[in-house]
Order: structure tokens, then C-alpha cells, then sequence
């Protein structure tokens, strides 16, 4: 039996419904390359090392803005 | 072997070829979109396709290497336990950014196995440029799990991160994945079922 245009789009929307979690490549660039010694690109370099920085300054509380940590008191004694 | 993408919502053909040396030169001209450049994935596929380029003829120089499923089947028989690496690549006329949309590279082991060294997809389909493209990482797959099917292989292994674990468990419709996948029995009978009745593939 011949499948219609509209039940072939149908087919291959559920097929593909897993595509909502596709990352686009599967696997890891940066392990990849260390696993097998081959040299990353400089240009891929220069954007993991953007990357990082961005995490790494999104991650450390700034020493200029907000409270930062909390300070130790200490209790003053008396009598 | 041929299946079928969503292009707009419409469906089109696409080819499952062995790649050659004369397709790395294609390949390594892919190129992102600058509107889309800074997308999560984009970098990163563009990168995987220069180093499955690199990995694969590092294999072509040191390991047998299918230049198509006869190839395949002619090596095996010749030699049983030899490791056969292969680059399966997504072509298709229509798209305009390039001829092909994606690949997939791995290597069959000595205790023939598949093993998916990674699988990637055209930077402009990853970034969601138009037109949008649907179905060439998932149809990689299926087809790779066809693959295996017409030449005896029984599982299909790789690695998974945190980015690709979700995408493998609805793929095979397997919960709990970790760092690694197996497709063997039901979820690789799934996945060639799927390439021939649901996204109408053609060995």
C-alpha cells in the first residue's frame, strides 16, 4: 500500500521526535581530541578559553559588588 | 542506502554514502553562519567534522577502511577479526550550505562490533538556519543500526556526555544512560525498524 504525502510527513515527525534533544554532536570535541592525540584548532582554542573564562568569572563572587562572604565577629566581652 | 529527512515540514531524500578521501575536502569547508556562530553546538560540530577528517585517515593509513557494504562484507570474509574503520557521511543536492549535512564515524572491532566514534551535523541545521532541517542525526542512527543489521554486527557502543545522554534515551527508548550506550536487541531492532517504516529507508 502506497503511503500518503501527509502520512509520510507523520512517519517521519515521530521518528525524528527524538531531535528535540540532538545537541547537534554526540560526543565531546576536547576528549576526543586528547584521546587520540589529534591537535584541536586554534581558533577552537581561543573559544574554549573564552568559554572558561566567562564560567569561571560567572562563578567567583566579585570582590567589588555584593556583600561577599561573611566576616567573623568577634564578641566583645564584658564584665 | 537512502532515508528521508523533514525539510519545513515536508519530506525529502537523503543518501547514506561511505565517505572518500575526495569528500574530506567538503567536509573541511563547512562553515558556520556568522548569525549563528555563537549557538551552543555550532563550534563544536564544525570542530568534530576537522577532527573525524584527521581521525579517519589516520585509520585509512593504519587500519582496513569500507569504502562501501560490499567492501565491508568482502573484508570481514577475507579476515574475521580485523578492525575496518568507516566514515558514513549525509548527502544530498538540495542543500544549499553544502552536500553534506552530516556524518558519522566509527569502526567496526575485532570481535565485530560497531563502535561510534562520534557523529555530527552540518553547523547551519545545528544552528537552526533556514531551511530547517530535521532528522539527519537521528536518521544517522537508524541507519548505522540498519548497518549493522545487514552485515551480522549484534551491538553498537559508544560514548555518551551529558549533552547527548537525553538524546540516546529517547532514541532507544532507554531510560538510565550514562557515560555509554549499547544498542543491541530490542533497542537496535527499534532503531532499523524505524529506518525502514518510519523514516522510509532504503538499504
Amino acid at each position: 500500500m502506497t503511503k500518503t504525502k501527509a502520512q509520510i510527513v507523520k512517519d517521519l515527525k515521530e521518528a525524528y521526535a527524538c531531535e528535540d534533544y540532538f545537541p547537534g554532536v554526540l560526543g565531546n570535541p576536547v576528549t576526543f581530541a586528547a584521546r587520540w592525540g589529534l591537535p584541536l584548532s586554534v581558533a577552537y582554542l581561543r573559544f574554549k578559553e573564552r568559554e572558561l573564562r566567562a564560567a569561571t568569572r560567572a562563578r567567583r563572587p566579585s570582590a567589588t559588588k555584593g556583600n561577599g562572604a561573611a566576616k567573623k565577629r568577634r564578641r566583645i566581652l564584658t564584665g | 542506502m537512502r532515508f528521508q529527512v523533514l525539510v519545513n515540514d515536508e519530506a525529502r531524500p537523503v543518501e547514506l554514502i561511505f565517505g572518500s578521501v575526495a569528500d574530506l575536502a567538503l567536509l573541511n569547508r563547512w562553515r558556520a553562519p556568522v548569525s549563528i556562530a555563537s549557538r551552543p553546538g555550532v563550534r563544536d560540530t564544525l570542530e568534530f567534522a576537522r577532527l573525524a577528517s584527521k581521525r579517519w585517515r589516520y585509520y585509512r593509513r593504519s587500519i582496513a577502511t569500507a569504502s562501501n557494504l560490499e567492501s565491508f562484507r568482502t573484508i570481514i570474509a577475507r579476515e574475521p577479526k580485523v578492525e575496518i574503520s568507516f566514515l558514513l557521511l549525509v548527502r544530498a543536492d538540495w542543500f544549499k550550505p553544502s552536500r553534506f549535512l552530516g556524518l558519522a564515524q566509527g569502526r567496526r572491532s575485532y570481535c565485530h562490533h560497531f563502535i561510534l566514534e562520534f557523529l555530527s551535523v552540518h553547523p547551519a541545521i545545528v544552528g537552526g538556519t533556514a531551511p530547517q532541517v530535521r532528522g539527519v542525526g537521528a536518521g544517522i542512527l537508524y541507519s548505522l543500526a540498519e548497518l549493522a543489521g545487514l552485515l551480522g554486527v549484534p551491538l553498537v557502543w559508544g560514548e555518551a556526555t551529558a549533552f547527548s545522554a537525553p538524546f540516546y534515551e529517547h532514541t532507544l527508548n532507554v531510560r538510565g544512560i550514562t557515560d555509554h550506550f549499547f544498542i543491541q536487541n530490542t533497542p537496535l531492532e527499534r532503531c532499523r525498524r524505524f529506518f525502514r517504516e518510519k523514516a522510509h529507508g532504503v538499504a
